[in-house]
């Protein structure tokens, strides 16, 4: 993962979105569309900064793609679109359409794990 | 490490411990969100969209936030006009446009505070320095040169 480059990044996104490759350099923003398990339309719109990858910065990805971090050099590397739309499917609207939603809701279930 | 370092370390935000806080131009708000440090660098992560920012320094990682929220906020906009938008990404292009569309206002007004205050200065030193703002003949010896013929 530490070789991960922003133009390195912007070529797999574009192959997980299904976007043009001709048009990844300029693609800053790509997005995925699915249908969630409550038959909801919904998608993932996950941006590239162009200037540098921390290692928070593919947390991060990780976190948009909803997958987990040791996961994602596989999903970078070797998941077609139709992988990942299979992937984001399994998940209900409520966690797909918004991160913030997404993150609250992982911490409401941690909470409700410890008050157990 | 010192006790002091250690205050200090406990002072820095980090992952797990983020600041809460919000994203500003010109004092109107932009986002609500969370900063830390990590990796020797910074980040910002809105509490109510999906706008995030990273950066070497502080300020880099705003102007990150800054550009990620007008980029996804024309993204949203384009999705929409082609009829491709979800009713959640309208719904954050909504907060997005309203809160762009208060900072343009904030900035044109404290640009229009600016000129006027310019322009009082630009009059009051006029007045003040009237006298000065006079015709003065040149000396002799910068007098136009005869004509040699």
């Amino acid at each position: 993962l530490a070789s991960r480059t922003p133009k390195s990044l912007q070529t797999s996104l574009a192959r997980l979105a299904g976007t043009d490759a001709r048009k990844a350099s300029e693609t800053r923003i790509f997005k995925i569309t699915v249908t969630s398990s409550d038959g909801k339309k919904c998608s993932v719109n996950v941006r590239i900064s162009p200037k540098k990858v921390y290692p928070t910065t593919l947390k991060q990805l990780a976190r948009e793609l909803r997958v987990e971090f040791d996961q994602l050099d596989d999903v970078l590397d070797n998941w077609t679109h139709e992988q990942l739309v299979a992937h984001l499917s399994q998940f209900p609207s409520e966690v797909l359409d918004s991160l913030p939603a997404e993150e609250r809701f992982r911490t409401f279930l941690a909470d409700s794990n410890d008050a157990k | 490490v010192s006790l002091l370092e250690r205050e200090v370390d406990l002072a820095v935000p980090s992952e797990l411990n983020p600041e809460d806080g919000y994203v500003s131009i010109c004092g109107a708000l932009l986002l609500e969100g969370q900063r830390w440090e990590a990796d020797g660098a910074h980040f910002i992560r809105s509490t109510e969209s999906e706008v995030w920012g990273q950066g070497d320094d502080l300020d880099d990682a705003v102007g990150d936030f800054v550009n990620h929220a007008i980029e996804l906020s024309h993204h949203l906009a384009t999705q929409i006009l082609q009829g491709d938008a979800t009713e959640h990404e309208t719904q954050v292009h909504a907060l997005l446009a309203e809160r762009l569309a208060d900072i343009m206002a904030t900035v044109e007004e404290s640009e229009t505070r600016r000129r006027d205050a310019a322009i009082q200065l630009l009059r009051l030193r006029r007045r003040r320095f009237r006298e000065a703002n006079t015709w003065r003949p040149a000396p002799r010896s910068h007098s136009r040169p005869r004509s040699l013929v």
